[in-house]
């Protein structure tokens, strides 16, 4: 067999140019895209993202002032949420309670066989106190645990 | 005379079951030492990170590294001589040397893509079990190609069954890593953003992780293909092969376009955002991955003999006709959907969508390929023929099952109550009147060849149809290119072979073609040797 003929490696090069452009595109637009939600301020979802923000560095003096959670320790012991997003589904309040629901996203990296990214709603439920909204329920994953919970 | 061959038979069955034997055990206990050298690796690994770690798969995986890799390096030892002595020509030996490469390959190469895949995602879950099951998977697989390079010990028969399956295997790992990445692409091409509480590598982490599969699917598919000479591989196995692999490209093709067009078709459109959102990153990833590789693979089945060419063409006509019957048949069902409102199922405007677009997609490849209306060689689509009729009787059959059942379902009163007969008959009743469809127009074409073969007046011959032996062409180093110009000239397959000694001169390439063409119609080989001016063409058997 001799090389593939003039027409068939156009064909092939402008395909694997065109795979080239939607990736690059794609690259792009995501480093460019906003990181994080911009939410109003004093709102019970601008009080869940502070949480998850002080959660995700470990700054856990932050974290339990922003709670109202029996615990003082992460629920995920020893697991990071590396492989975690959370976009915000909606947001309701009554009063002095108010239920933020998320949409977990757990991401799969095991290659062209996995679904990429997985994903389940959960809720966020925040009391009112002092006028600042405090979390009191957290999904398990981002949750508070006392050290009778975790077992120590 | 008789009583030799009475003694060779029992002889021979002996043999081959000692062959069986010792190649088997030797599989299974290279299986066994691979698994317990991984296990053991991994396990090394972790204690030595976290001692406390779980150590309970350690006794196994010692038990199985120190008893079956001795055991399978005596057995090795013992079939070393056999081998060089003759007995690499077994086919056994052959298909049990394809299976521990393949074996190698696909655990040790998908291992280590999972591997550093996941730490280009930005984790490190899991990586000392990776080493373990790459490193030593890797290190059955470069034995074995050691020995499969081996001119002592390489198989003798089908020596490159195991380059050649483990080649359009990591083409396929590579081509569904590359529509997943298109994927992924796509659908964060189509993502708003800016709704994230808390912002995750998600996108980047997926298409660092997907790039690294592509990548290294790529690498070893390239050395396979180009390195190992997969590509110019002689024999039915790599036709064969390369005839499979562009019709799946092409079918994984043509159903990704299939969707993108179905997406974007301007019927029922409350749903489109869904249907974008949903539907479109999947297919086009498979429209554009698909095609790539078709692309390519079409390319080379265009350089091969003019059978290969036939071949390919007839498969992929067949597979645009069962898109576009599909198609029709949706079509049909979608009509009969509009008299027969159901609250569940499809809504008709959904099924005449996918319909249209399959049999818009299907019709043309097939136009282009089948080119119905022009004259063939009778004989060359016969198998075609027999094949579309063997597959319309199966498709027919279910339909028609589907469709009586559905009717003493009906009649019977045993099905869901508020339906109607045309509702609950429609889909197996549009797949039964494509069928019928396309064999009506197949069928005609099949008594018309019957009629101009029976009176001899069937169409010009295809290139299928032409004569194509092998010519093994006899040159100098010098004049080498002269084979692949013959090849481009005749369309036929030509083996250079090589003399020691320099030619002052070689004939002109005219003058060998019009030697060729006036060979007797069944020479199946032809030897020629091209010294001198005059060329010298002894036909083989």
């Amino acid at each position: 067999m001799t090389s593939i003929a003039a027409s068939s490696r156009r064909l092939v090069w402008v395909l694997a140019g065109l795979c080239a452009v939607v990736l690059i595109t794609a690259v792009s637009l995501v480093l460019l895209r906003p990181g994080g939600a911009q939410l109003p301020a004093g709102s019970p979802q601008a009080a869940t993202q502070s949480y998850l923000n002080a959660y995700s560095a470990g700054d856990w003096e932050q974290v339990r002032g922003l709670s109202v959670q029996p615990g003082q320790r992460a629920c995920n012991d020893g697991q990071g949420l590396q492989e975690v997003g959370m976009e915000l589904v909606s947001a309701s309040s009554t009063g002095s309670t108010a239920t933020v629901r998320v949409r977990m996203n757990m991401l799969h990296l095991e290659g062209p066989l996995s679904l990429g990214v997985g994903g389940y709603e959960d809720e966020f439920q925040l009391t009112r106190q002092d006028g600042v909204w405090k979390v009191s329920l957290a999904p398990w994953l981002v949750a508070l645990c006392t050290d009778e919970e975790m077992g120590y | 005379m008789m009583a030799t061959s009475l003694a060779a038979a029992p002889r021979s069955t002996v043999g081959t079951v000692r062959a069986l034997v010792m190649h088997g055990l030797l599989f299974v206990l290279l299986m066994i030492f691979t698994s317990g050298l991984a296990a053991l690796i991994s396990s090394a690994l972790s204690m030595a990170g976290a001692p406390e770690a779980d150590s309970g798969a350690l006794p196994m995986a010692l038990a199985a590294t120190v008893v079956a890799g001795p055991l399978a390096w005596v057995l090795w030892r013992a079939l070393v001589p056999r081998l060089a002595a003759g007995q690499a020509g077994s086919l056994i030996y052959s298909i049990q040397a394809a299976l521990v490469y393949l074996l190698g390959l696909g655990i040790g190469f998908s291992t280590l893509c999972t591997l550093l895949g996941r730490l280009a995602g930005g984790s490190t879950v899991g990586w000392q079990s990776a080493v373990g099951t790459a490193a030593a998977w890797g290190l059955l697989w470069m034995w074995q190609h050691r020995v499969l390079r081996s001119a002592r010990l390489a198989p003798t028969r089908l020596p490159s069954l195991g380059w050649v399956v483990g080649c359009y295997w990591v083409l396929l790992v590579a081509a569904l890593s590359l529509a997943s990445l298109l994927r992924t692409a796509v659908a964060a091409l189509g993502a708003s953003g800016g709704g994230e509480l808390l912002p995750s590598a998600g996108p980047l982490a997926q298409l660092a992780n997907l790039g690294v599969w592509v990548l290294l699917g790529a690498v070893a598919w390239a050395w396979h293909w180009f390195g190992l000479g997969v590509r110019v591989e002689p024999g039915a196995l790599s036709q064969v092969m390369l005839v499979a692999g562009v019709a799946a490209a092409f079918l994984a093709g043509l159903l990704g376009l299939v969707f993108v067009v179905e997406v974007l078709l301007p019927l029922h459109l409350d749903t489109f955002t869904d249907r974008l959102a949903d539907r479109l990153p999947v297919a086009a990833g498979f429209a554009l991955s698909g095609s790539l590789v078709w692309a390519y693979l079409a390319g080379v089945l265009g350089t091969g003999t003019p059978r290969l060419r036939e071949a390919g063409r007839q498969v992929l006509a067949g597979i645009s006709l069962a898109v576009a019957a599909t198609g029709f048949g949706m079509v049909i069902n979608a009509l009969l959907a509009t008299f027969s409102p159901s609250l569940s199922g499809n809504h008709p405007a959904d099924l005449l969508r996918v319909g249209l677009a399959l049999l818009l997609c299907g019709l043309l490849p097939w136009l282009f390929y089948w080119r119905p209306g022009r004259a063939v060689d009778s004989e060359a689509r016969k198998v075609y023929l027999v094949v579309f009729f063997g597959a319309s009787a199966v498709v027919a059959l279910g339909a028609l099952l589907a469709l009586v059942y559905q009717i003493f379902d009906y009649y019977l009163g045993t099905g869901p109550s508020g339906t109607s007969l045309l509702g609950e008959i429609r889909a197996p009743l549009g797949l039964l009147l494509a069928t019928a469809a396309v064999f009506a127009y197949h069928f005609a074409l099949w008594r018309a060849d019957r009629e101009a073969l029976a009176h001899g007046t069937a169409g010009p011959p295809s290139p299928a149809a032409e004569r194509t032996p092998a010519v093994l062409l006899v040159t100098d180093a010098a004049h080498a290119a002269l084979a692949e110009q013959l090849a481009a000239a005749t369309g036929l397959p030509v083996q250079h072979l090589r003399q020691s000694l320099p030619a002052a001169s070689v004939p002109e390439l005219p003058l060998l073609v019009q030697q060729l063409q006036r060979l007797p119609q069944d020479t199946a080989r032809v030897l020629v040797i091209a010294e001198g001016a005059e060329p010298r063409l002894i036909p083989l058997h």
